[in-house]
């Protein structure tokens, strides 16, 4: 009796310590490729992706540290580097229960060495309400499915589907199996304007943050696969709907008939960079579903307008490099995306960061922000990063020196 | 009579849920478990920052001059010059801005080989604070500014040569990264000394500067980091890991959620030590990433998370001791009987030890040659539930279990679309799946064999019976069980808990104690109507 027990005490502490492992080892590896591009200043770190494809391993990489299953991915997400089609996968797929940040295919359709290695690096859990599925390929070709079956062992799900519209509109149907319920707010955007995306970008970061609905409208009609994720809606209200941009992106005409199907509201601004302020500042709250003894309350946007948290900053030419950056509002210190030029602020985005300056507020700490850079210096210049420091800090704001944009009015157009 | 049927489906469920539970205890505690010599992790980094770690690289005069072109604050500056072996006391001297009106007076030493090291959490403080600092062999020379202020002795160990400079707190330890830790977490309110950051204070922007012993001047040289981002200094371990005064600290430092993870505060590290692992800095990394209230994600753990070992802990304690105790002293119930009250036990927690209790502490009769018990109405209820109950729960646990390890199928074709979407939906195929799979393992490996050894009917109709119990049985368990493991999973738990969370045991726990809750009134009219019996 002594002695098995002695045995299944050994064996448990045995088990424990083999369990633990632990946590030393050789000094991280030197001579990293973009250290020294990856520039810092107090409260910013830049991920200097000089192309879409580096820059959605650099996010990935930074996010998911994959040394254990908790810091690793559920799924990795595949698409080609197709503005539309990213835009919609990414608003439906990354958050939980997938926690999958974004890849692209090359150029040429293909998973380039640096993309596949990373797949390989990032080793997918798998999500457990969909089947273990380990990755989400969109449009990518059969071959290259096979592919990451057969070499990394891992299983994926596909989607064909050429069209953004009715891409929305799968996505709408496979989100709702996998959650039993389809959320009641739904972000707007218009396909069929040149900067419908950028107008949406932050809108799309809610959603890789929080998991709620996406559609497609054109700038003067509504597709019938919109209407038809819209009458899937059941609020008190049908659906509550966030169009984002003003009515030149999306016509007024669009929203009456979009007020058929519930509730609309607009998250716009007068240009692309004033739309994401006001989108990290929105909060459209209140009812949602009640139901006598029960009730769900809404809560659509960041709604930040104090001091105290994370912004990605991202050029808004960059389209596919921002599309993969929502990551980081997703995980780490969460946070809107605001769109910048290549080496000035918008008005609109000084006059937010003035809003959120932090300031002294306790003997023993400050109340901080953080902000991450998206793109090399040739994307964000050196010195506007330093220019988003100096508004984030909690210190006076001194004269900054890169060139402010020469945009006096903030309601004029981009 | 079968008898092999019960022992196996009981071996069944304590396989599976104690693969399970071993399972989330061994991911619990891992530190780099997908990290293998066929899987390295940091293979093909571009950069070595993470989400919630900044990392810069080089030495004391790379990290210093980085930092000076990045951070050009003049609220933030330190000495105009890299700091090094022979002028760091000089260095810091420079670097920090004494207040006048301060209550304290930091002294630290400055006069042995490993003196920075030592130094170097208290001189971030005071960099910090701007708290005069005093060297130990400069006392004399600093008699005036000592005289009438708290004097807070970060060292070592030896403080013999403070006698007489009044009124003197020692904070010593018995490495610098135990002294680091105390120093992170020590306040004093009456003169503000220390950074007090406890694990209890949830609302602070809390940084940190992490380095090793050995790399003590490279922490000196990211001294301005204390300045503008309020960052305390920690150490690493020279040999790349945490060491587990640290490790533990960390841990304590990951702050909860409560809306949305977008809420303040955020903590963050800045590593300027080469010799940090890859496995050491993700695990820092890790440390801190923002986790819902309740259950406060892997390693760390949160207060529902807390309740729901409490509880597990209790029923496993409850089953053992039923175990032992029906083994020993109940020769004349049935072994079918006795697995039921285990496992039962198992899964409700406290009172099930307290009915099985009730339930045999009674005087007994006999039919035939079996054993009866006299107990009254609420116990024969008790008793009959437990019956089912305590082969039903348990293996919808299992079932549930091996369908979240796999993963819940989903279908969603155009077909099933709409209003029946959810009937494609993983929680409802699993809640549909667990039910029939224990419903089939109970009316085959326990309801059948049971009636089968009391009635001499025809198969066809003892199959018939058993189904028409263990159905009754079972939707009066599940009438609770799935109700309240709904409401938790998909509602009340901010994330849906994973099958290698303890939360996902918890929940299915927490809900099994609601089922046989549930089920025990409604057993009372199955007694009444004689399709159970609860006196056995």
């Amino acid at each position: 009796m002594g002695t098995a027990r002695r045995t299944i005490l050994t064996a448990l502490v045995a088990f424990v310590f083999y369990s633990c492992g632990k946590s030393e080892g050789p000094p991280a590896k030197s001579g990293l490729p973009l250290q020294e591009e990856a520039s810092v200043t107090a409260f910013t770190v830049r991920l200097p992706g000089s192309d879409p494809e580096t820059q959605a391993v650099i996010l990935t990489q930074t996010v998911y540290p994959a040394t254990r299953e908790d810091n690793a991915v559920g799924a990795i997400i595949l698409v080609p580097q197709d503005e539309e089609i990213a835009f919609t996968t990414m608003h439906r797929v990354t958050h939980m229960p997938v926690n999958a940040p974004m890849l692209y295919l090359s150029e040429e359709g293909e998973i380039s060495g640096a993309t596949f290695a990373e797949m390989k690096r990032l080793k997918p859990d798998g999500v457990m309400p969909d089947g273990r599925t380990q990755v989400y390929a969109v449009n990518v070709p059969p071959a290259e499915v096979a592919r990451i079956e057969e070499e990394l062992n891992y299983k994926v799900r596909t989607f064909y589907e050429e069209n953004p519209i009715i891409l929305a509109e799968i996505l709408d149907r496979w989100q709702a199996a996998m959650k039993s319920d389809h959320p009641d707010e739904v972000v707007i955007s218009a396909i069929d304007h040149p900067d419908g995306i950028k107008h949406g970008m932050g809108a799309m970061g809610w959603n890789a943050h929080m998991g709620r609905g996406f559609a497609w409208v054109y700038k003067d009609s509504v597709p019938a696969a919109t209407k038809e994720i819209l009458r899937r809606r059941y609020g008190d209200h049908g659906s509550y709907m966030y169009v984002t941009g003003n009515s030149d992106v999306v016509s007024d005409k669009v929203v009456k008939e979009l007020g058929r199907f519930g509730l609309v509201r607009r998250v716009a601004g007068p240009n692309v960079y004033a739309s994401n302020t006001v989108n990290a500042g929105y909060k459209g709250y209140g009812r949602n579903f009640g139901w006598g003894w029960g009730w769900t309350p809404r809560g659509f946007g960041w709604g930040i307008a104090q001091a105290g948290h994370n912004y990605i900053f991202s050029n808004a030419e960059n389209v596919l490099g921002t599309i993969p950056a929502a990551v980081l509002g997703h995980m780490g210190k969460h946070g809107p995306i605001l769109l910048v030029e290549q080496d000035s602020l918008p008005d609109a985005v000084v006059n937010y960061l003035e809003m959120v300056k932090p300031f002294p507020a306790n003997p023993q700490e400050t109340i901080l922000n953080f902000g991450w850079i998206i793109g090399n210096e040739e994307i964000i210049s050196r010195e506007l990063q330093l220019e988003i420091d100096s508004y984030l800090s909690p210190f006076d704001q001194k004269e900054t020196t890169s060139k402010m944009t020469d945009t006096t009015d903030i309601n004029s157009e981009s | 009579m079968i008898r092999w049927t019960y022992p196996v489906l009981a071996v069944f469920i304590l396989l599976v849920l104690s693969f399970g539970l071993l399972l989330t205890i061994k991911e619990g505690v891992e530190v780099a478990g997908l990290v293998t010599p066929d899987h390295d992790p940091e293979a093909g980094r571009l950069t070595l920052h993470m989400k919630n770690t900044t990392r810069l690289t080089g030495g004391a005069p790379q990290i210093f001059s980085q930092l000076k072109e990045s951070i050009p604050y003049e609220e933030a500056k330190t000495a105009n010059f890299v700091p090094t072996a022979e002028n760091w006391k000089g260095f810091v001297k420079q670097s920090i801005t004494a207040d006048s009106q301060a209550k304290h007076v930091i002294v630290v030493s400055a006069d042995h080989e490993n003196a920075l090291q030592w130094a170097l959490p208290a001189i971030f403080y005071a960099a910090y604070n701007n708290s005069p600092l005093v060297f130990s062999d400069e006392l004399e020379a600093n008699r005036e500014l000592l005289k009438g202020r708290k004097i807070f002795a970060v060292e070592s160990g030896n403080f013999n040569n403070l006698e007489g400079f009044g009124e003197v707190v020692e904070i010593s330890a018995s490495s610098p990264a135990e002294l680091a830790v105390q120093l992170a977490k020590y306040r004093d309110e009456e003169t503000e000394f220390g950074w007090g950051r406890k694990h209890e204070r949830r609302n602070g922007y809390f940084q940190y500067v992490l380095t090793t012993p050995a790399d003590a001047l490279n922490g000196l040289a990211a001294l301005t980091l204390a300045k503008s981002n309020s960052a305390a200094l920690l150490y690493a371990g020279d040999d790349g890991g945490l060491p587990a005064i640290t490790d533990s600290y960390i841990w304590s430092q990951r702050s909860d959620w409560f809306v949305t993870p977008s809420e303040g505060p955020f903590r963050h590290f800045w590593v300027v030590s080469d010799r940090l692992s890859y496995k050491g800095q993700s695990r820092l990394d890790f440390s801190v990433e923002k986790s819902p209230y309740p259950d406060m994600g892997a390693v760390a753990l949160g207060p529902m998370e807390a309740i729901a070992i409490i509880f597990i802990a209790l029923g496993i304690a409850g089953a053992i001791f039923v175990l032992i105790h029906s083994s020993y002293t109940l020769p004349e119930v049935m072994v079918p009987i006795k697995i039921a009250w285990t496992l039962g036990a198992a899964l409700v927690p406290v009172l099930g030890v307290i009915l099985y209790l009730n339930a045999y502490r009674r005087p007994v009769y006999f039919e035939g040659m079996m054993t009866r018990w006299l107990r009254p109405p609420g116990i024969q209820a008790a008793s009959a539930t437990m019956m089912g109950f305590g082969y039903g729960a348990p293996a919808m646990i299992a079932v549930a279990y091996i369908f979240a390890y796999f993963g819940f199928p989903i279908f969603f074709s155009e077909g099933v679309n709409d209003t029946i979407f959810w009937a494609g939906a993983g929680m409802p195929i699993m809640m549909f799946g667990m039910y029939l799979g224990a419903l089939i393992l109970v009316i085959f490996l326990v309801q059948y064999p049971m009636k089968n050894s009391m009635m001499e009917m025809k198969d066809g109709m003892i199959l018939l019976k058993g189904l028409k119990v263990a159905f009754l049985s079972m939707t009066a368990v599940s009438l609770g069980m799935m109700t309240v493991s709904w409401w938790m999973m998909m509602s009340h738990i901010p994330m849906m808990p994973k099958e290698d969370d303890i939360l996902w045991f918890g929940t299915l726990w927490i809900a099994s104690f609601v089922g046989f809750l549930v089920a025990w009134p409604l057993n009372s009219i199955m007694i009444r109507k004689n399709i159970k019996h609860g006196n056995r």
